[in-house]
């Protein structure tokens, strides 16, 4: 006799990634539909013959493509020195790949006030220097200063992304270059310039994309009648209430995101089969005294003109302003008014709240489809798919949660910023459970443990450590974000990142930069996981 | 034809130096062979101008080439891993060194035509190298290290990742394109066979020295020390206790036996070594003038027992692992009359066969 065993097997995917999706889809969804009040194509035709929609998309291309030029710009020197030279102070360089992700947008843009700005204090050193009547540095609230900002702001990505193909190009095809009779110039446009190129494509549409979907940076420096899609949207639901319009602003600016989130994903591809059959060449130290040079003179402009705007904000939170104009002196008095102000507590406990909650989902889906994803053969939809969040901005999900829930939501604040951080989290995890040795939950399988048994015995606690890496990270986006609250403000509900950006417009700047020092100090802590930079870069 | 010439080529890190002084002559195939580890490709980037010695000579057609660039060496590679640009189809492979020596498009169509048709890849031209086999990869290597005509050509273990059979094939192509050429040609390895089959001389390498360098029939039957005799399996080495003089002859005792030896080997080494094919079975167990136990001489022959470890079989042949005095080595015998895996057996050794070390 025999008898059939109806096998019951829990598979965890099964539950949260269609949640997830829902998380994902509901939103752009009910972001999509007013464009349906009243017939999609007239509304589209009504954005489409707007100025303000073709200027917008103008400008959110333009600032975003020069942005990432600019970032690969002043990203490859660095990538490079990551990659093949060996100096004093490379681990500082190397932790500043994760600024992008754990400084928040709020945070650069008031040290560029501080620090750019026309009383700011390089104009303050450069008018004393030269002796000068006017601030010569005035290129803040201008097309200029949003690319600069921008720039600036995202090179480690690319210096991130493309040092870590560049160690990594092949060893032996430049050796056998050099065999053939190849200058070094040669070897490098023929040989290595090649296999850093898809890291260098899917580095600048990266940065494009995040540049695309620039909220506050623009929001502060773009000036009146200036703005991104993103920005525009913003205001067409909150100030103007034209719901059709903002949707037409929504679904236009996420399928051009989608586009690039496309070419990232089939540079990320080809970077990825380059890196597989790598052997890393060793960094050597500088060859002349020319590239040593050159070495210090980029590192003191990334000093100058990097670290510089971020250290600003350290000290503007030290001075104190008296009321003799001009006058200042040193203290903790700033933080000592902005920990008595009312609210400032449960400012701090609806951020750490946010950001655990947050930090859970990404979590969660991050290891998940981690897992999933090593059960897939690496195709472009593979890649790319559990990336396309990526693809959809924080604004564009916040404005839908409200239109689906019909109200702010604090739910819908910790399901956007989830959804936003998920896809760097997948990767900081990835970088751990992706690459992690599959013979290790064979051998458990094979041992008689089932497939969430081995999931769970084996590789969960193989990825614990990045997992808490990604966890880390995603809690960090999350209490350094000010866009979605910003885009869907909950009433009474106050997060430190809201409290910074209102501190600021009402132009209380000390008190804002102890806010941004203590926001830097909650987030800034993931600068030290190594995990979360192998999984940035 | 250009010889190669390494003089105290020497290389150090805190806990391994390589020092290599060897001759690769004009036209020939120098195989180099040894352990992984030993230092075997430090050697060849070394040569290739990849890796820049601390001290030495390297000499080129009799030109010292120590401080000139890879390129300016006249020396071509064949990587272990093939190392063909990934970016570039077959034809842009072949070509690139063509084209770094601006050669006329015509002229570098033909050039690389010829050269994959010599490699039986004609019509391959627009493959990238993903879409080859292991084989076809060598293949397309090998043709773009020689489309530049190197005088010397160093090869790094280039078929250490293909199957039997394919190696066997390609080592053939090799020596067939090595012989039509006539360029001098040093070939890594760690296979000894393969380092045999190929060299027209050899050298074993460990610990980053050059051990012996000989012809490969040289080193097998006279290798120079226990360690070369070793790595080369050619027969057992055992380690002689003392030297005995008895009845006008010279023997050397070892733990296993007492072996009568020729008086022109020099009483001072430390190993007894023959052979594997100068170990004959013997049914006559301590014959009179036997030391001790069964083993011992038989009529001017030395006689050691040994038990067969394991027995494999090879065709025609049975190579047998055996162990005897704490001494593993192989032996190989005809069909028929191997021991079965276990048995312990007498043989008997022929004293011209042995020699010590």
């Amino acid at each position: 006799m025999t008898s059939k065993r109806v096998r019951q097997t829990f598979r965890p995917g099964a539950v949260l990634l269609p949640a997830f999706a829902a998380l994902l889809l509901v939103p752009l969804f009910a972001a999509f539909a007013p464009l349906f009040d009243g017939g999609a194509l007239s509304n589209l035709a009504r954005a489409f013959s707007e100025p303000r929609f073709a200027r917008s998309f103008s400008y959110g291309l333009s600032q975003a493509f020069v942005s990432a030029l600019l970032a690969a710009l002043v990203g490859l020197p660095g990538a490079f020195l990551l990659a093949r030279r060996r100096f004093p102070g490379k681990r500082i360089l190397s932790a500043l790949s994760a600024v992008p992700f754990c400084v928040p947008p709020l945070i650069i843009a008031i040290g560029f006030v501080l620090y750019y700005g026309r009383e700011g204090i390089l104009n303050r050193a450069l008018m004393s220097l030269f002796k000068l009547d006017e601030p010569p540095v005035r290129f803040l609230y201008s097309f200029v200063g949003v690319v600069m900002a921008h720039g600036f702001y995202n090179f480690p990505v690319v210096m991130s992304l493309v040092g870590g193909a560049w160690a990594s190009s092949p060893k032996r095809h430049e050796d056998a270059a050099r065999l053939l009779g190849a200058s070094e110039s040669r070897v490098f446009m023929t040989v290595t310039l090649p296999s850093i190129m898809p890291a260098i494509g899917a580095a600048l549409s990266l940065v494009f994309l995040m540049c695309f979907y620039s909220f506050i940076i623009v929001l502060l420096f773009g000036g009146p009648g200036v703005g991104t899609p993103e920005v525009e949207l913003y205001r067409a639901a909150r100030f103007e209430f034209d719901r059709p319009l903002a949707s037409a602003f929504a679904l236009v600016e996420t399928l051009v995101a989608m586009l690039a989130l496309a070419v990232y994903g089939a540079f990320e591809k080809h970077a990825g089969v380059n890196r597989r059959d790598a052997e890393r060449v060793a960094p050597g130290p500088f060859s002349s005294y020319l590239g040593a040079g050159a070495a210090l003179l980029y590192g003191a402009f990334i000093v100058v003109c990097f670290m510089g705007p971020l250290a600003s904000i350290l000290v503007e939170s030290l001075t104190l302003r008296t009321a003799a104009r001009g006058s200042s002196a040193l203290g903790l008095g700033n933080y000592a008014s902005l920990f008595a102000r009312k609210g400032f507590a449960a400012a701090a406990f609806n951020t750490m709240v946010l950001g655990l909650s947050s930090a859970t989902i990404a979590a969660a889906t991050g290891f998940v489809f981690s897992v999933g994803l090593k059960r897939t053969r690496s195709t472009l939809a593979s890649k790319v798919l559990p990336l396309l969040p990526l693809g959809v901005s924080s604004v564009v999900l916040a404005y839908g949660w409200n239109a689906a829930l019909g109200r702010p939501s604090v739910f819908a604040l910790a399901a956007v910023q989830a959804v936003t951080a998920y896809p760097f989290v997948l990767r900081a995890i990835q970088s751990s459970v992706g690459l992690s040795d599959e013979r290790y939950v064979e051998a458990a399988r094979m041992l008689g443990s089932s497939r969430l048994g081995s999931t769970l015995r084996v590789r969960l606690p193989m990825a614990v450590p990045a997992l808490a890496s990604g966890f880390a990270l995603a809690f960090a986006m999350s209490a350094g974000d000010a866009n979605a609250i910003i885009a869907a403000p909950v009433g009474g509900f106050e997060t430190i990142a809201l409290m910074l950006y209102r501190l600021a417009g009402a132009y209380r700047l000390n008190e804002a930069c102890a806010a941004a020092v203590v926001l830097a100090v909650v987030t800034g802590f993931i600068f030290f996981m190594k995990d979360v930079r192998d999984g940035i870069a | 034809m250009v010889s190669l010439e390494l003089v105290r080529l020497t290389k150090a890190w805190p806990l391994e130096t390589v020092d290599v002084s060897l001759e690769a002559e004009a036209g020939k195939v120098l195989a180099v062979a040894g352990p992984s580890g030993c230092g075997k490709s430090t050697m060849l980037r070394m040569v290739a101008g990849l890796e820049r010695p601390d001290s030495g000579k390297l000499f080129v057609g009799g030109i010292d080439v120590t401080s000139t660039e890879p390129s300016g060496r006249g020396i071509g590679m064949v990587f272990q891993d093939y190392a063909l640009f990934p970016h570039l189809d077959v034809f842009g492979n072949v070509a690139y060194g063509l084209r770094v020596r601006r050669m006329r498009r015509v002229e570098l169509r033909a050039r690389v035509g010829s050269l994959l048709a010599a490699v039986g890849l004609a019509g391959y031209e627009r493959r990238k190298p993903h879409e080859l086999s292991g084989g076809e990869r060598q293949r397309v290597a090998l043709a773009r290290t020689l489309a530049v005509e190197p005088a010397v050509v160093l090869f790094d273990e280039p078929l250490s990742s293909l199957d039997a059979a394919l190696r066997k094939r390609l080592r053939a192509d090799i020596v067939e394109e090595q012989r039509r050429l006539g360029f001098t040609a040093v070939y890594v390895t760690h296979d000894l066979e393969e380092a045999m089959a190929i060299g027209d001389t050899l050298a074993v390498m460990d610990s980053g020295k050059v051990l012996q360098c000989a012809t490969p029939r040289e080193l097998w039957e006279n290798p120079a020390s226990a360690a070369v005799a070793r790595f080369m399996g050619s027969g057992p080495c055992l380690p002689i206790v003392c030297f005995e003089r008895a009845g006008g002859h010279l023997f050397a005792v070892t733990e296993t036996g007492k072996f009568p030896i020729d008086d022109d080997n020099a009483a001072d080494g430390s190993f007894l070594f023959f052979e594997r094919g100068a170990a004959e079975p013997t049914t006559t167990p301590g014959l009179p003038g036997a030391v001790s136990g069964p083993s011992g001489h038989d009529d001017g022959h030395g006689v050691m027992a040994a038990r067969c470890l394991r027995a494999d079989f090879a065709g025609d042949v049975v190579d047998c692992a055996m162990q005897t005095g704490g001494e593993r080595f192989t032996l190989r015998f005809r069909k028929g009359r191997a021991p079965e895996a276990g048995e312990e057996r007498l043989y008997r050794v022929n004293p011209t066969s042995v020699r010590v070390l």
